[in-house]
């Protein structure tokens, strides 16, 4: 009778090892992808921020300097005043926000029409940042 | 039944061809390639000839080439990311500017029906409209990044400036202007493959449209208001698919256009073949049927990539591909 105890013994032993060991190597992968997840999310995150950010200063000072010009022509004032807007609306403390995608391609694509008319090549200022893909 | 008969075959480009072209007058056809150059084609008495040789415009293949309405310009879409401007200026021609902004592969060059406009497409995914200043100067108007992928070809409506572009992502987008900004103000979805090109018909109601997948769809422009009873959003028309050909060709189709003066549609396919099709006359309007009159088999060696009705000459078209070589066709329509 001991020996058929014993055998159930080292079955419900081996069960309850198997969940901590579960339990455990859950908790440590969890914690790892946090700080995974927390890592990516920072980088990609401040080199959107400074992505956006170096737009909508370029394009600020660049309308302050054409406020003062006579010849300042009303197509390249009238889209940096465009860059302008879609820059300040942009969303920086929602980073779930399902618009920031087509936010930002809207940013960049607003540049790229500003950096034509003023004869710039984009490459230089460009950051190599492609946006989120899983 | 109609037939489709070879009349001559020019030869001169070094690889293939990508484009043929006609003046508005229909006097010159213009054809760009592989080689990086764009022969300009015109008669001598009855036979055509090679009138001038356009080099040194772009560092790689030239995928596109379009005439201005006044038939005075060439525009020029280049796979180095530049767009070509020539001025034809007593048979000459010179390149008056280049239009930089795409980040690569510029797929295709039109201009609008005043000639004020011009619009590029990329593999950069974006479209570009162009403004022609008072001093030639080409400014951009607006960049539009609203397909999702490569787009393929961009044309303008014939007589208003609206805008429509086809694309890898399998759809087609119209654009017009709206508070001094270009919007999409519509999506065409019902290709399941690429869609390699789009052309309007006469009087711009409706568009023809060929894709990877093989078929050719008709797309028809329903106003607000209209009497079938199909459903608008604001101001602008509802476009609906109509009819959709398929069976007919065997590859993937990349050009189709649509003539303004007989009606007739055709395509070049990859299949080597070029196709008429006619709509059959009395055949309702909301569900058109079209029928097949002419196959040109073996029109070319290869692929066939581009086709054109001659705007003034009704049965004329011009055809490009693969093979290096660029025809010149007469149809004819035998009545029973």
């Amino acid at each position: 009778m001991d020996e058929v105890d014993d055998l159930f013994h080292d079955v419900v032993m081996s069960e309850e090892i198997q969940r901590n060991g579960y339990e455990e190597g859950r908790a440590i992968g969890r914690n790892q992808g946090e700080r995974e997840g927390k890592r990516l999310g920072w980088e990609k995150g401040s080199s959107i921020g400074s992505e956006v950010g170096f737009i909508a200063g370029y394009a600020a000072s660049l309308l302050e300097e054409m406020k003062g010009k006579d010849d300042a022509k009303p197509r390249v004032v009238k889209t940096l005043e465009k860059l302008l807007v879609v820059t300040s609306e942009f969303n920086f403390s929602d980073p779930q926000n399902p618009e920031l995608q087509t936010k930002l391609e809207e940013i960049r694509t607003k540049f790229k029409h500003v950096c034509s008319l003023l004869n710039i090549k984009p490459e230089a200022s460009k950051s190599q940042e492609k946006g989120i893909s899983f | 039944m109609g037939t489709l008969d070879n009349v001559c075959t020019l030869e001169g480009h070094d690889e293939q061809v990508w484009c043929v072209s006609w003046n508005p007058t229909g006097t010159l056809l213009a054809s760009c390639g592989g080689d990086k150059n764009i022969r300009v084609w015109g008669q001598e008495g009855d036979k055509w000839v090679c009138k001038s040789v356009l080099s040194e415009g772009h560092q790689r293949t030239i995928r596109y080439v379009s005439w201005s309405p006044c038939g005075n310009y060439l525009a020029s879409a280049s796979f180095d990311a530049t767009v070509c401007v020539w001025s034809r200026k007593e048979g000459e021609f010179e390149c008056i500017a280049t239009l930089e902004g795409h980040e690569n592969e510029v797929k295709a060059v039109s201009w609008a029906c005043t000639g004020n406009l011009l619009a590029t497409c990329s593999r950069d995914k974006s479209v570009w409209i162009w403004e022609v200043t008072e001093d030639e100067d080409y400014e951009c108007a607006s960049v539009i990044s609203s397909h999702t992928q490569d787009v393929k070809y961009c044309t303008w409506h014939p007589s208003k400036e609206i805008l429509v572009s086809c694309s890898y992502d399998d759809t087609i987008k119209l654009y017009k202007e709206e508070i001094d900004d270009w919007t999409c103000c519509s999506t065409l979805e019902s290709h399941d493959s690429t869609v390699w090109k789009v052309a309007f018909d006469k009087d711009g109601e409706r568009l023809v449209s060929v894709s990877d997948d093989k078929t050719v769809k008709i797309w028809q422009e329903y106003l607000p208001g209209n009497k079938e009873g199909v459903p608008t959003k604001g101001k602008d028309g509802a476009w609906k698919c109509v009819c959709t050909l398929s069976g007919f060709h065997n590859r993937a189709i990349f050009d189709v256009d649509w003539s303004h003066l007989s009606g007739r549609i055709v395509t070049g396919c990859g299949d080597d073949c070029i196709r008429v099709f006619k709509e059959e006359e009395g055949s309702d309007p909301n569900q058109p049927s079209f029928s097949l009159m002419a196959t040109a088999r073996q029109a070319h060696d290869q692929d066939v990539n581009s086709v054109a009705w001659n705007p003034k000459v009704s049965n004329m078209l011009a055809s490009c591909s693969d093979d290096g070589t660029v025809k010149l066709w007469k149809y004819y329509e035998q009545e029973y």
